[in-house]
């Protein structure tokens, strides 16, 4: 494309060209510069007069709806992953609470069991069957009882040694 | 063009309305089947629908524990397994018993015949340890199963068991002993889990669950000391044996407190003729009757002391032998006509000094002092079964001769803690504290709610209790009770031989032999009573006199409890030796 042909007419005007300038074509109208637009006068005598354009919204509200609407879709969008995410964390919470009673459960019957082999352990019976089948014990035909020389006074401390007389039985 | 023709204008609109009947109709059924569904049987399909989305499961509840005195377990509840098998899902029975035989240590067959039953539950085996459940898990069978139970276990023997603990049944009712009488405290309250789940059974993590825990049962506490029990078994069991008594009983108590530290029945058996002695779980000292001679001259003296009637060193004119109506009463020992007061009429166990006491303070008075220490009435309460009120007839029904006999011990009937618990009002200055052998009943929050006790009484005043106390060191320091002396301690007690009644009735068998039974009761030391005890032997061998059956029994098993249980010696005990 022959860029000189394509040249706007006003073109060369504007570097001062000796030649003579062709007839200009008639002057295009320069372009509507957009306008706000004018509220019309209000003809009472009109029938629609009680149409008229609406204002526009001004321009920090209309960036605060913007705002609000892009919030309120995150939002929607965020509210039931916040629900999963806090219904999780209670069963998650849930799950620990019963694996701690559980073994709260388990310990207090570990305890019961060792309570009751405790019990075992220390009857009477058992350490007599042990003593006698398994370490030789004899039982004495008599049970001797050892008795103190002096009567027996309040005034000795509990652990003073009394001298001991002949057993007795 | 096709020859094709189309259907006449009738035809076609016959078409269109049974297209159009059938295009409403179908409509119309399944709206009407929606509203039956919705308002005819909403109610039910809910209720269906929540039967199987929503189950209850029953937590069982942990019976309570039995403890003794020093905290020891008597009974415990631990967790065990039933295995169980839904025969109608077992694949390979054969197969399936083979595999089980080991791990639950049964005979193959056994479980074959329990896996063909009918049905779909049928037991393997129940309170099976962990390690069992575990095993048989493991294997993965089909139609074998298993769930969670609590099973009763005992540490202590089993004649602590007969004595107080008792047992309960397969699924943990109290059916003996404490086990039994305080059922309802021990059982606890079990829980519930109301929770959703899947067809499965299996729960919804998300869905609805409400649970109510289990609430565990309360525990028991005694009075009996377990080492002690078992000590007081070994020196009941030795002398029963020694003497040849057709069985033994012995009883030892705290009398201020009225607890029972220690309770033991020995009983004859005959094994390939030899005579065997073990330890009975039948609890004697609170089911069997019998009449204990002169130990109840302890109660006949102290009611006529309290009343008034004579002092301890009133003195009678006492005879060896009188005859009352029809009847003669004798001392064992014949004797010139003597001039004695109380205190040596109780010292020899004069039967005739007794007799002439007891009908002058007069059968109405002694009857009530009888009803006041507590003959004729369950002294425990009901918190042991079985426990027998004794034989007392009514003073209305009394004829000439029951003052007498019932002043000597004969013609009425006590259990040994009836007798013991004379020897207790006495030790005790007069006040009968009911005996027990509950102490404590401790919920699983910890809450006291032993049930309460019956009040304490006066019976006697302590000016009469202080002088009965002395008439029974004598006994024991230089009368019928000298064998019951235990060395360092004052002893206070009374020995009683009675004559055994026979089942068909009287006293004399065929051959014109009598039976006896000995008894020794008393307390120590005197001054200050800490124990009591009563030991009592049926149809001794080697004597029929307690002097030389029971007193020697109730010394040992004395000195036994003084050194069990840290009782100071007497601080006069120097009068004693």
């Amino acid at each position: 494309m022959n860029s000189t042909a394509a040249r706007h007419p006003s073109a060369g005007a504007s570097r001062g060209s000796a030649r003579p300038r062709p007839e200009s074509p008639p002057a295009k109208p320069p372009a509507a510069r957009p306008r706000r637009l004018e509220t019309p006068e209000t003809d009472s005598s009109s029938p629609k007069q009680h149409l008229r354009v609406a204002p526009k919204p001004p321009r920090k509200f209309r960036k605060l709806f913007t705002a609000g609407m892009i919030l309120g879709l995150l939002g929607l969008v965020a509210i039931p992953f916040g629900i999963v995410f806090l219904h999780a964390n209670l069963l998650a919470g849930q799950r620990d609470l019963d694996h701690m009673r559980q073994e709260l459960n388990g310990q207090l019957e570990l305890r019961q069991q060792l309570l009751f082999e405790r019990s075992l352990a220390v009857s009477p019976q058992r350490i007599i069957t042990i003593a006698r089948d398994q370490l030789g014990m004899v039982p004495a035909q008599n049970i001797v009882y050892l008795q103190s020389v002096n009567p027996p006074s309040t005034d000795l401390p509990s652990d003073s040694a009394a001298p001991l007389q002949q057993p007795t039985s | 063009m096709s020859d094709r023709q189309f259907p006449s204008l009738s035809s076609r609109r016959r078409l269109l309305a049974i297209s159009a009947v059938m295009l409403l109709a179908v409509p119309a059924v399944v709206f009407f089947r929606l509203q039956d569904l919705q308002f005819g049987q909403a109610e039910t399909l809910v209720k269906r629908g929540e039967d199987q989305r929503f189950q209850t499961r029953e937590l069982p509840a942990r019976r309570g524990d039995i403890y003794d005195s020093q905290g020891s377990l008597l009974a415990t509840s631990l967790i065990r397994y039933t295995i169980w098998a839904d025969p109608r899902r077992v694949k390979n029975a054969s197969d399936t018993a083979e595999r089980l035989a080991e791990p639950l240590e049964m005979e193959a067959s056994e479980i074959l015949s329990r896996l063909t039953t009918a049905g779909a539950f049928s037991y393997l085996k129940r309170k099976a340890t962990e390690e069992v459940e575990q095993e048989v898990a493991e294997l993965d069978l089909p139609g074998i199963h298993s769930y969670k139970e609590y099973a009763r276990h005992y540490p202590t023997r089993r004649t602590v068991r007969g004595s107080f603990v008792g047992f309960v049944g397969n699924e943990e009712q109290g059916l003996g002993g404490i086990e039994f009488a305080y059922d309802d405290q021990l059982i606890g309250t079990p829980g519930r889990i109301y929770l959703e789940g899947d067809p499965r059974g299996n729960p919804i993590a998300t869905g609805v669950r409400r649970e109510q825990p289990a609430t565990p049962g309360a525990s028991v506490h005694l009075s009996v000391d377990a080492p002690f029990q078992y000590q007081t078994e070994q020196i009941l069991l030795s002398h029963t044996a020694e003497t040849g008594s057709l069985s033994g009983t012995a009883i030892v108590m705290e009398p201020s407190t009225g607890e029972i530290l220690s309770m033991a029945t020995v009983l004859q058996s005959e094994e390939n003729g030899e005579k065997v002695y073990e330890i009975s779980q039948e609890n004697r000292a609170v089911t069997w009757t019998f009449e204990p001679g002169s130990a109840m001259k302890a109660l006949t003296f102290s009611a006529v002391l309290d009343s008034g009637v004579g002092e301890p060193e009133t003195v009678k004119e006492v005879s060896a032998s009188m005859r009352i109506y029809d009847a003669d009463f004798s001392d064992h020992d014949w004797h010139p006509t003597l001039y004695i007061d109380i205190t040596e009429i109780v010292r020899i166990s004069s039967n005739i000094g007794t007799i002439l006491w007891a009908r002058e303070m007069g059968s109405e008075a002694f009857y009530r002092y009888l009803r006041s220490f507590g003959l004729a009435s369950e002294l425990l309460g009901g918190a042991l079964p079985g426990e027998s009120p004794g034989q007392l007839l009514n003073a209305d029904d009394w004829s000439g001769t029951s003052a007498a006999t019932i002043a000597l011990g004969q013609g009425v009937a006590l259990t040994p803690l009836q007798m013991l618990n004379v020897y207790n009002v006495i030790a005790n200055e007069g006040v009968y504290v009911p005996p027990k052998v509950v102490t404590e009943v401790v919920s699983a929050a910890g809450l006291d709610i032993t049930p309460d006790a019956e009040p304490s009484r006066v019976v006697i005043s302590p000016e009469t209790a202080a002088e009965m106390t002395e008439i029974l060191t004598t006994v024991v320091r230089d009368g019928t009770g000298k064998n019951a002396a235990v060395p360092h301690y004052r002893v206070a007690g009374k020995t009683g031989t009675a004559r055994k009644p026979l089942p068909t009735g009287g006293y004399e068998d065929e051959d014109g032999n009598y039976r006896y039974i000995t008894a020794f009761a008393g307390f120590l030391p005197a001054e200050n009573p800490a124990i009591s005890l009563i030991v009592v032997l049926e149809e001794p061998q080697n004597s029929i006199y307690a002097s030389q059956t029971s007193a020697p029994a109730f010394a040992e098993l004395a000195q036994e409890a003084v050194r069990h249980f840290h009782i100071p010696p007497s601080e006069a005990a120097g009068q004693q030796e």
